[in-house]
């Protein structure tokens, strides 16, 4: 069983709202970087601050909880991931995620979150392209986040 | 109402040695068939009337008869009913009525005469006085159905007396578990149900399957139209298809057991229900049986109306509560059965064969039949026979020793009632024709010819059955009782059923035969159970016998057998016609036309005419032809 | 427990309690299916993932079995495309397009197997109903595959079920009338292949089975949440979580979290030493 392989660190007071990390995730998970395709959401909290948002991996997670069949599971690599081929559309994970992190992208059918970027190389796009480093990866097995 | 329970075997066996010694054995008895066919012919009041009647009789005239009255089961000879029979002597009466009844008591039953009128006829017209001479009983081999007729069901002291409850007390004593399998093993069994799968591996499996709790069921849905077998044997011998559970239980070591009777046998589940209520009773059902330290207890389940559910696995779901829909086959329900458990599953059948093998042993049974097919089979002949009924044989009797022998031939004789061939195995069986007639009656040997043996349906056919319309009657009633789970099934049948009956109406073309054959081979290769994959069998041994016969339907529009009504007309020959006007009067749908008068003859409206064949059925004449 | 199987000639490795429909797609083989869900237990209803099984010991015998519930074994030889496995969904296909010639679907899969137009006796419009029961849904496209009832039981109320034998089998509600159980969902109107099942949202309700559902509005911002009030009570009592759970649109819980990161983010710039407060509550897992 291999564990966490890699984090997401998140330091919401270097950010400056560039949205570079929403527009990465867009263009490596959607079609011409339409922004609806972007599990990254940079919401404004105040003046001149901001905060990314994006699923938190959570160890007891509500998502996984909520699903009437099973379909969101915590991984052994630490990522939460949604088994696409299971979901029945209910919706209950996007409400029910206390953070807000869970999508529904109605042009594909299908749910989608933030899964560090498990797909394309486990290099989150994200924090490749943050100017601040609020975005970081940690991996606690090697090298540290770029 | 049973009132002694037997603490011991060796209890048991005093009662009956008491039984024995008694006499009861040695009474006369007055046997009146009750069994539903003999219901459904009258015998209610005959049994009464005679109960009566003999209870009228004063003391002194009673007592000397040592005389007993019994309500029994099915004694088989179903189309004679009522039957009423009196032994020892064995003087058998056929179609009795109520007002028959005082002379048989004063005549037969005081006076010791035969009452010519009520004898049983054989072919050539002559009466036949004893039970034991007629053809019928004489050429049968009667094992499983050894006691009905000749019992009260509802007497647990009439099964005791006929060694009833003797192989369990064996069983009990002298044999382990493990003995009782071998035994089973050892005698070749094969299911009575359909399947003919070997009973004793079906037992072994289960028996090596994980789990602590195991079933076993008795599969009484008998859903086949015209089988009966398995009504008779519950309605009339339901304590030997107790006792053959006990023993399968015992050898199995499970506890519980189901009979699952068909909603449409009431009289069956009352006497089952009232013979395991005496079974309790007794002490032999129920805990610590007979104080072997054995227990088990049956539960009767209903079915709901539905032919599926005598399918092992979508009987299962409807004894759990479910809707009774097959589940693929892959696992066993001797591994994951009733409530996902090992369980075992027999015909009715089976289960009284199992007391009879360990009654007389494997070899005995082993000693009658053929290589691959042990034992005897009860059959349901019916159809254009003199003898519509239950007939049990040994297997390796051949199509024409069942059919001429205990069937008594054709119901006419001559030309005018010639054989053309014998449907086997219900829905799921197929045609076969005159030439197939030696044909042994065996699991193996129906198979390869194209058809099987099932649950021992053998409807007999002459030149006024057409073969493309048994095809289509047998569709019709499958796609009725389809689950309609699976699309082979569900919807090839249907479909199947939509050409043959095209052909009925004489819409078909030859293209249809290919598309026929094409269509059943997915269909049998498709479909999750057996109802679907045996389906296109009755079509397709039609095709292969009677190939002509659906050429002559799409070629020259024409029904050689007379009976697709859209192929047929009836007309009048005016040269026979007397003008009597019965046909007219008989006719529902207002086609006839003419007067009632002497010298005037009359005329069928062929647009009006329904083909419903009442005119011709009325008509002293025979004046009315079909062509 | 690992071991390794045979698929079209290839090698495959699967493991003890895996299908052969599992086996096949890891390996990247495709078998077309109908009625099978990832969701759902396997069925075996449509009949199209027939597959040739056969091992050496069984000499020469070979069986047709349903991939979605026929057990990979060791040893075990499949062949998914062979003469009679083809036969069969050909015919399958081709009565389905009979059933429901209207189907984009069976029409592209029916294409694929070389039925372009049905060789049966297309199936009657309407369906002979009892007087006073009302179609709930148009009964042109559904294919009786099950998934619907089946999702419903597992995932929802078992609201619907089919009902009748049969040619006449269909998807019903208890005696035709708009089903009581039904939670608005949408499970069986989104896993149906064929779209059969109809469904009207408005924004602010939804309409299925004759059955018109009240979307949940958020707590915070009032706008609708895109699940109905029933089935909010339906998860909350079924998943175990607390119904405030579903209170909230997404929208809404993703600002409220995010002024709590803000205010974190405030204290780091102000050098204040971060220290949890009150911890979060946690969420209520039953395992």
């Amino acid at each position: 069983m291999s564990a966490t392989i890699l984090r997401l660190v998140v330091k919401p007071q270097h950010c400056i709202g560039c949205r570079s990390c929403e527009l990465a995730c867009a263009f490596t998970h959607g079609k011409d970087g339409q922004p609806a395709a972007s599990r990254c959401q940079t919401v404004t909290v105040g003046k001149d601050e901001y905060a990314p948002m994006m699923c938190l991996q959570c160890d007891h997670a509500a998502c996984v909880q909520s699903c009437p069949v099973s379909a969101i599971a915590l991984q052994p690599s630490g990522i939460v991931i949604v088994d696409n081929e299971r979901c029945i559309r209910c919706m209950a994970c996007t409400i029910a995620c206390p953070f807000g992190n869970m999508h529904f992208d109605p042009s594909a059918g299908l749910i989608h979150k933030c899964d560090l970027c498990a797909k394309h190389g486990d290099y989150p796009r994200c924090a490749m392209f943050c100017p601040t480093k609020c975005l970081t990866v940690d991996r606690p097995a090697g090298d540290a986040g770029r | 109402m049973q009132a002694t329970s037997y603490q011991t075997v060796d209890d048991l066996r005093a009662h009956v040695g008491k039984l024995r010694s008694s006499g009861e054995a040695d009474r006369r008895r007055l046997l009146c068939c009750c069994g539903t066919g003999c219901i459904a012919s009258g015998a209610a009041p005959v049994a009464e009337a005679l109960h009566k009647a003999l209870a009228e009789l004063p003391a002194d005239k009673r007592a000397p008869l040592n005389l007993v009255m019994k309500r029994t089961g099915c004694h088989g000879l179903c189309q004679k009913g009522p039957l009423v029979v009196l032994m020892p002597e064995g003087t058998f009466y056929t179609s009795v009525k109520p007002k028959d009844v005082p002379e048989i008591v004063s005549r037969s039953v005081l006076g010791g005469e035969v009452i010519e009128r009520l004898l049983y006829r054989d072919a050539s017209g002559k009466p036949v006085q004893k039970y034991s001479a007629i053809d019928f009983y004489a050429k049968q081999t009667r094992v499983a159905m050894r006691n009905v007729g000749q019992i009260d069901p509802a007497s647990l002291d009439d099964y005791l007396l006929r060694d009833g409850y003797q192989a369990l007390c064996k069983v009990l004593t002298t044999m382990t578990p493990e003995q009782v399998m071998q035994t089973v093993e050892k005698a070749k069994l094969r299911g009575r149900g359909g399947g003919g799968f070997d009973a004793g591996r079906k037992w072994r499996s289960c028996k090596s399957a994980k789990g602590e709790l195991r079933y076993i069921i008795c599969n009484g849905d008998e859903g086949d139209p015209g089988a009966f077998m398995d009504c008779s044997i519950m309605e009339g011998d339901p304590h030997g298809v107790i006792e053959g559970m006990i023993i399968g239980a015992y050898a199995l070591e499970c506890h519980e057991g189901y009979i699952y009777v068909r909603q449409e046998y009431p009289l069956a589940v009352k006497h089952l229900q009232r013979a395991l209520g005496d079974a309790r009773a007794a002490g032999l059902l129920g805990e610590n049986i007979l104080g072997s330290g054995f227990s088990f207890d049956i539960t009767i389940a209903r079915g709901g109306g539905a032919f599926v559910c005598g399918e092992s696995s979508a009987l299962m779901r409807s004894v759990e509560g479910k809707v009774g829909e097959p589940r693929a086959k892959y696992v066993h329900a001797t591994d994951k059965g009733l409530w996902d458990r090992p369980t075992v599953l027999n015909n009715v059948e089976t289960w009284v064969n199992v007391v009879r093998i360990m009654e007389r042993g494997a070899d005995w049974f082993c000693g009658m039949g053929t290589e691959r097919s042990k034992g005897t089979k009860a059959f349901s002949l019916t159809g254009k026979v003199k003898h519509t009924g239950i007939v049990e044989v040994e297997m390796g009797t051949t199509l024409r020793q069942i059919i001429f022998g205990p069937g008594g031939g054709m119901l006419v004789e001559g030309e005018g009632g010639r054989f053309k061939a014998v449907q086997t195995g219900g829905p799921s069986g197929g045609c076969l024709p005159e030439s197939l007639l030696d044909l042994s009656v065996d699991f193996d040997s129906l198979t390869k010819a194209g058809s099987m043996m099932g649950s021992g349906g053998m409807i007999v056919m002459d030149h006024r059955t057409c073969m493309v319309d048994v095809a289509r009657y047998f569709l019709h009633f499958l796609t009725d009782e389809s689950c309609g789970k699976c699309v082979p099934c569900r919807e090839g049948l249907w479909q199947l059923d939509r050409i043959v009956s095209r052909i009925c109406e004489g819409k078909g073309a030859e293209a249809d035969l290919d598309k026929i054959e094409d269509l059943s081979k997915a269909i049998e290769l498709g479909s999750l159970c057996a109802l679907g994959k045996s389906g296109p069998t009755p079509v397709l041994s039609t095709l292969r016998y009677f190939r002509d016969e659906y050429l002559a339907h799409i070629k020259d529009h024409r029904c050689p057998a007379g009976v697709c009504k859209a192929l047929i007309t009836y007309s009048i020959d005016k040269a026979l016609c007397d003008g009597c006007g019965a046909c007219l009067a008989a006719c529902a749908s207002s086609a006839i036309l003419g007067t009632p008068k002497k010298g005037d003859s009359f005329e069928i409206n062929t647009l009006k005419c329904d083909r419903c064949g009442a005119c011709a059925a009325v008509c002293k004449r025979g004046a009315i032809a079909i062509s | 427990m690992s071991f390794s199987m045979m698929i079209n000639g290839k090698r495959v490795e699967a493991h003890d309690g895996e299908l052969v429909l599992a086996a096949a797609r890891r390996a990247g083989i495709h078998i077309p299916t109908l009625c099978e869900h990832e969701a759902v237990e396997p069925f075996g209803s449509c009949r199209l993932c027939m597959v040739e099984v056969t091992k050496e010991a069984w000499k020469g015998w070979k069986g047709l079995m349903t991939a979605c519930l026929y057990p990979a074994a060791p040893d075990l030889i499949v062949e998914t495309e062979s003469e009679r496995v083809l036969h069969v969904r050909r015919n399958v296909l081709d009565l389905l397009l009979a059933r429901c010639p209207d189907s984009k679907l069976i029409q592209r899969l029916a294409a694929e197997h070389g039925v372009h137009r049905t060789t049966f006796t297309p199936r009657d419009s309407e369906p002979s109903r009892r007087e006073g029961e009302r179609a709930l849904a148009a009964p042109d496209l559904c294919i009786l595959c099950g998934l619907c009832t089946r999702v419903c039981e597992t995932a929802a109320t078992a609201a619907i079920c089919t009902v009748k034998r049969g040619h006449a089998r269909e998807v019903g509600t208890p005696w035709g009338t708009p089903p009581p159980d039904c939670i608005g969902c949408l499970a069986c109107a989104h896993i149906c292949p064929t779209g059969h099942i109809v469904f009207v949202e408005t924004g602010f309700d939804r309409t299925i089975w004759e059955r018109t559902f009240a979307l949940v509005r958020c707590k915070d911002c009032g706008r609708p949440l895109p699940v109905t009030v029933e089935q909010a009570a339906f998860l909350a009592k079924r998943q175990q979580l607390d119904p405030s759970y579903f209170e909230r649109c997404e929208a809404c819980q993703r600002q409220s979290t995010a002024q709590v990161f803000g205010r974190m983010a405030r204290w780091n710039r102000l050098g204040l030493v971060q220290e949890p407060s009150a911890p979060v509550k946690p969420v209520e897992v039953k395992p």
